[in-house]
């Protein structure tokens, strides 16, 4: 963050007839970041008549935060009640000034968004490729028992299961505390070849494997009391403790399911080379299909592009950029309020006016 | 030049060739996105009003027209070996142009294009 102090002539009058009062030895502006300068070039571009004069408190206060030109059109917001961009008067330049930085920065947005889901992406994939080739020690403890083992120890079992979920790997549903997790053969033995989710397994197995499906079901563990009557004995020791089985979760049913018809199987090379003897067959018939598709998508397209209808869908597009632009513009207002804090909260830079026209 | 959204059409230099790849971002888990095809593609209409078609690349993977002037439809129309629900793509540099579904074996999908 940096400063820079300016002065600008002509600084101290007002446009009409009203007069600052002249504390500020110099105006200082903020160049705070590339907001507040286009800040700065939205709300410097004039001022009405009519504009109303800061009192002295206000104007000190202005003049501390090296803000004096903004302390006029705040002076004008608050006695008006109106929004500081309204003298501005020609929203429609303001628009067109707006428009390629909003613009810019909704593409920026876009390609951060576009790099973070590569960046995921790159991510799962690497994951995935740890969790079936690396081999890691188990962290921590070893088991508590003889023939157990601790998830939580074995960091990338955890990744193992995470990723496999996501990518398909194995669904999973809960129906009240029972949770059923389900695996695709087929799904299960691309995540374990580390390959894509949709990429085509070849091979004979693959026909095989697709329709089978493994299945397992857990009841899981369940928070209660069960109230016991003891009866104590009239003679002898008394009852010291009555052991009671804890819930947990346990281990309700494991399934297999094993689909014998399969009206479409992709991964049924007869049924594939079928299909692609059917296409080139009926080529002529798909072409003639698609022709009349394309007839009718052309008559609509020649309506709506040409004459009444073109404008109305430019006009809808150009809405949408409009907005872009107003919330960009209310964006700028607020990066100025939190620099003109100090100055007062009676001071509220509030919005773009409703019935403003259109940009 | 690639084809760039600008407004409701994606907007081109008239006489540039454009190619526009298909990609499967969901299909039923053992499908196989390589199943999804283009049947069939028309972009604009000559004289006489019947749609022209436009180059289908191998296994109908990809598309290739050249630029129009004005506002033409690009109709596009899936086809895949599932019967299941897909998603299928239309791409080019990265950027997707047109997303439509498919069921039943079939899809279609419809991008205006204007040659400036």
């Amino acid at each position: 963050m940096s400063r820079k102090r300016k002065t600008l002539p002509g600084d101290r009058t007002l446009p009409g007839n009203k007069r600052l009062s002249g504390h500020c030895k110099a105006v200082t502006v903020l160049w705070a970041s590339g907001l507040t300068a286009i800040g700065l070039g939205v709300l410097g571009s004039g001022l009405p008549a009519n504009a109303q004069t800061a009192s002295p408190g206000e104007q000190a206060a202005c003049c501390a935060h090296h803000v004096e030109r903004w302390c006029r059109l705040l002076a004008l917001d608050f006695h008006r009640k109106q929004m500081v961009v309204e003298p501005l008067g020609d929203q429609r330049a303001l628009g067109a000034d707006m428009a390629p930085r909003a613009l810019r920065m909704t593409m920026e947005a876009q390609a951060k968004s576009a790099l973070k889901t590569a960046a995921e992406q790159a991510a799962e994939q690497a994951l995935q490729t740890i969790s079936v080739s690396g081999a890691v020690n188990q962290t921590g403890g070893t088991a508590v028992t003889s023939g157990s083992t601790d998830l939580a120890g074995k960091p990338t079992m955890t990744d193992f299961l995470s990723i496999a979920e996501a990518t398909g790997g194995f669904t999973e549903t809960q129906n009240g505390s029972a949770l059923t997790v389900q695996a695709d053969a087929l799904g299960m033995t691309k995540y374990l070849r580390n390959q894509p989710i949709f990429a085509r397994v070849n091979g004979w197995v693959a026909d095989w494997l697709q329709p089978l499906t493994l299945t397992a079901t857990v009841n899981l563990p369940q928070s209660g009391a069960t109230g016991v009557p003891v009866t104590l004995p009239t003679s002898g020791s008394a009852v010291e403790s009555l052991v009671l089985p804890s819930s947990s979760a346990t281990l309700n049913a494991v399934g297999a399911s094993y689909q014998v018809y399969r009206r479409y199987s992709p991964q049924d090379k007869k049924f594939a080379a079928a299909w692609r003897a059917a296409l080139a067959s009926n080529q002529t018939a798909l072409a003639t299909a698609g022709s009349a598709v394309a007839r009718a998508v052309n008559a609509v397209v020649a309506g709506v592009a040409s004459g009444a209808g073109r404008a109305q869908l430019e006009e809808a597009a150009h809405s949408g950029q409009a907005r872009a632009v107003r919330r960009r513009a209310r964006g700028i207002l607020r990066h100025l309020q939190r620099h003109m804090n100090g100055i007062g909260t009676r001071w509220r830079i509030c919005c773009w006016p409703a019935a403003a026209p259109r940009p | 030049m690639a084809l760039e959204k600008n407004g409701p059409w994606l907007t081109d230099e008239t006489g540039a060739s454009e190619v526009l790849t298909l990609s499967v971002v969901q299909a039923v888990a053992d499908d196989g996105g390589a199943d999804v095809q283009i049947a069939s593609a028309f972009y604009g209409e000559d004289a006489t009003g019947q749609p022209l078609a436009v180059t289908v690349g191998e296994n109908g993977q990809s598309v290739t027209l050249t630029t129009r002037r004005g506002v033409n439809a690009l109709t596009v129309h899936f086809v895949a070996a599932s019967d299941g629900a897909a998603t299928a793509q239309l791409s080019q540099d990265g950027s997707v142009l047109l997303e439509t579904t498919l069921d039943g074996h079939t899809g279609d999908g419809v991008l205006m294009i204007e040659g400036t």
